[in-house]
């Protein structure tokens, strides 16, 4: 009788602790998890499987267990640079920045193109605020990389103009050779174009918007965005043949696409715009 | 008696050199189809040994005589057989030296070139999530497929991640993948994305491991969309569909993001009838994983939900597929449902029906792709195994804990989406129609 109470107590505990946890591994990754325990067990603080039970537990979110892992990993072999790295991820999403950032110099001085480690790095100078630092990172990482993705690019540039508002020059350069490298990819085509307009190069940001659309089937949004350049540089006639360019395109869509509520809204907006700006008071000469 | 017995060796020996199967490459991997193009296939596999790898094709096995190969002394073999002609079969082998095949030219060694895109024909597309346990369970829900793969066969399928437990192995690709679907990865493209479990050993960032060096993935828009600039998301066109993948698990997945960027740009170019995106993390599932709490999945399922959803509704997104958690669970015709399942309205349900053509009617859209017509999310992670939870999520009108997976056949303007389960078993219909 005493031993049934003090088992069904029990049981009540463990479910009334499991329900309050926070979200554990599942399946697979629950298993693993286990069978490494155990194998830690075994061979207390090996090194490999710390490391693997600890990126278990930080793919999982619980940080806290992660942490334990990777530290008892480096205690072990402080060689161990793949704990290290870990240990800085670890740490800077905890925002402890100045450890974060003290374990990946001591990682890069050791593997200087662990490219894992620069883009964290960055990434910590940044939060830290200190863009100026994470600028030669990221020159670095492009450096580095075989293929360095869209987002090293733009990081770059935007952290460039956050040091430096009149850099929009060099940001712009370096956006250039992102789309040399991978291509005419929107992400940096459209940051460059930006940067145009932010350099007040309209005829530049003309250009680039060429370049967009030429790829696409749809161009009735770029030429309502060639006016809008347009009619920010004070040149009202060249805007509004841009935008009755962008109305005719929106005429040669097919019925589907054009009856939509976006189609119906861009006309609205583009009538509105050719309503509001009469022909004849560029402020400017046209090209 | 000892000059005979040399004799005879020296036969033996001679006999096994020249035997061309004996000491040729032995297939290892393969063959898989990559980057469909509808004038272009890229064709892998592996071998043992390092060889020269070539194809031979053609339009019929008798006609399979046109040769193409890579340069170099390789064990992974990538050629891209170009010169094709739209939506037409093609039958090939591959070989590593002059006359020495290692495939038969079969009718099981083929596959259909896509059409030229924007065509409205019938298309199939076989959706799996989760499926790499390598496993009886991923077996029967592969041999459920592999029966309607029969009677027609996918055009193209959607690993939607977690391909290969538990790490993502090359070796575990080999169990959970290359032996698991041979037959299927020989006649129809797959089109992956990445899983926290094919991450353990896979990294967005450098573009490096086992994920990475199996699949050939568009970075330049050759399959249709636009240029991403890595392998890590990627659109691509069939017929009149097009697809988004997005790498939910290991790419940056904020607002103002290249994917984010990019994602936009490739919605707003899009004339193609259908928008179906897929990734790994679900926006709203309460089965293995919750999409409720921040702390699950450090956040991912949050950040698709909060960041992305509202750009997919703004491209006009059909279908949304993901895995994560291993079980079936399948959305009302949603939009604008952003936050925690506790901000549901009623007014994000566009249609609370079941989406049955022989019960409450098929859900009915506006063609176009006009912004915000409604979605049906899907999650359908129990390719390899079903493992519970609450399956409670209110924005599902479905959620099962049962194995299956998802065949989709789009025809025109009607979409037909099937949950099949791991015996056989229809566990889930529903239609879509565009005016
Ligand atoms: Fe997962």
């Amino acid at each position: 009788m005493r031993l049934s109470r003090t088992f069904w107590l029990a049981t009540l505990a463990c479910l009334l602790a499991r329900v309050g946890q926070p979200a554990q591994a599942h399946g697979p990754d629950h298993e693993v998890i286990v069978a490494l325990t155990a194998e830690i067990a075994r061979n207390p603080g090996d090194p490999e499987r710390l490391l693997h039970r600890g990126e278990r537990y930080r793919s999982h979110g619980d940080l806290a267990s992660a942490r334990l892992d990777f530290q008892a990993a480096l205690s072990n072999n402080p060689a161990c640079h793949p704990a290290r790295l870990r240990l800085a991820l670890v740490a800077r999403d905890q925002e402890k920045l100045p450890e974060s950032l003290q374990l990946l110099d001591q990682t890069l001085a050791a593997q200087p193109t662990n490219l894992l480690a620069r883009v964290a790095r960055a990434d910590v100078l940044i939060r830290s605020g200190r863009p100026g630092e994470a600028i030669p990172e990221y020159d670095r990482i492009i450096a580095d990389s075989p293929q360095p993705r869209p987002d090293v690019f733009l990081s770059r540039s935007r952290t460039l103009l956050a040091h430096d508002t009149n850099a929009w020059a060099r940001a712009l350069e370096g956006v250039e050779d992102g789309i040399r490298r991978l291509g005419p990819v929107p992400s940096l085509q459209l940051h460059a174009l930006e940067l145009e307009e932010r350099g007040g190069r309209v005829d530049a940001a003309l250009a680039r918007i060429d370049a967009i659309m030429a790829g696409m089937d749809r161009r009735e949004r770029w030429l309502a965005r060639r006016g809008d350049v347009l009619l920010a540089a004070g040149r009202t006639r060249d805007a509004r043949t841009e935008y009755q360019r962008s109305l005719a395109a929106l005429d040669r869509l097919p019925e589907r696409l054009r009856r939509t509520i976006a189609s119906e809204e861009l006309r609205q907006e583009l009538e509105a715009k050719l309503a509001v700006n009469p022909s004849g008071n560029q402020t400017s000469p046209s090209r | 008696m000892s000059n005979r017995w040399t004799f005879w060796l020296a036969a033996l020996w001679l006999g096994v050199m020249a035997s061309p199967g004996l000491h040729a490459q032995k297939l290892v991997r393969g063959p898989y189809l990559q980057l469909p193009t509808q004038n272009s296939m890229v064709v892998r596999w592996r071998t043992d040994k390092e060889a020269k790898g070539y194809v031979r094709w053609g339009l019929s096995p008798e006609s399979a005589t046109n040769r193409v190969s890579h340069s170099g002394s390789l064990t992974e073999h990538v050629v891209q057989i170009r010169g094709l002609q739209p939506n037409t079969r093609y039958y090939y082998a591959v070989g590593t030296e002059t006359n020495r095949w290692i495939t038969p030219v079969e009718p099981d060694y083929s596959f259909i070139t896509p059409p030229k895109p924007g065509t409205s024909q019938p298309v199939r597309v076989w959706a799996i999530g989760d499926p790499g346990t390598a496993s009886t369970n991923q077996a029967n829900v592969r041999n459920t497929f592999y029966e309607l793969h029969r009677q027609r066969p996918a055009d193209l399928w959607l690993m939607l991640g977690d391909n290969a437990y538990s790490s993502g192995t090359d070796a575990q690709y080999q169990r959970a993948v290359f032996s698991v679907y041979s037959s299927i990865l020989r006649q129809s493209p797959v089109w992956p994305t990445l899983g926290n479990h094919d991450a353990y050993h896979a990294d967005s960032p450098t573009l490096s491991g086992p994920y990475y060096d199996i699949f050939t993935l568009p970075t330049l828009g050759q399959c249709g969309g636009l240029a991403s600039g890595t392998e890590a998301y990627y659109s691509f066109d069939f017929a009149n569909i097009h697809f988004v993948c997005l790498d939910s698990e290991d790419t940056e997945r904020n607002r103002d993001g290249a994917m984010a960027a990019w994602l936009r740009a490739d919605l707003a170019a899009n004339t193609r009838d259908w928008v179906i995106a897929f990734f790994h993390h679900p926006p709203y599932t309460k089965g293995s994983h919750d999409s409720d709490k921040l702390s699950d999945s450090a956040g991912r399922m949050a950040e698709m939900r909060e960041n992305f959803l509202p750009i997919l509704e703004s491209g006009g997104v059909d279908l949304v597929l993901t895995g994560h958690s291993h079980s079936y669970e399948r959305s009302y015709l949603l939009n604008g449902h952003y936050g925690l399942s506790s901000t549901l309205q009623p007014s994000m349900i566009l249609n609370a029906g079941s989406g049955r053509l022989d019960l409450d009617g098929s859900f009915r859209k506006d063609g176009g792709n006009a912004p915000h017509q409604g979605a049906i999310y899907i999650c359908a992670g129990s390719s390899g195994q079903a493992s519970g939870g609450r399956l409670n999520h209110p924005a599902n009108w479905l959620s099962l804990n049962k194995l299956g997976s998802l065949v989709l056949d789009i025809d025109g303007l009607r979409a037909d989406i099937r949950f099949m389960g791991d015996h056989g078993q229809l566990r889930d219909y529903f239609t879509i129609e565009k005016r």
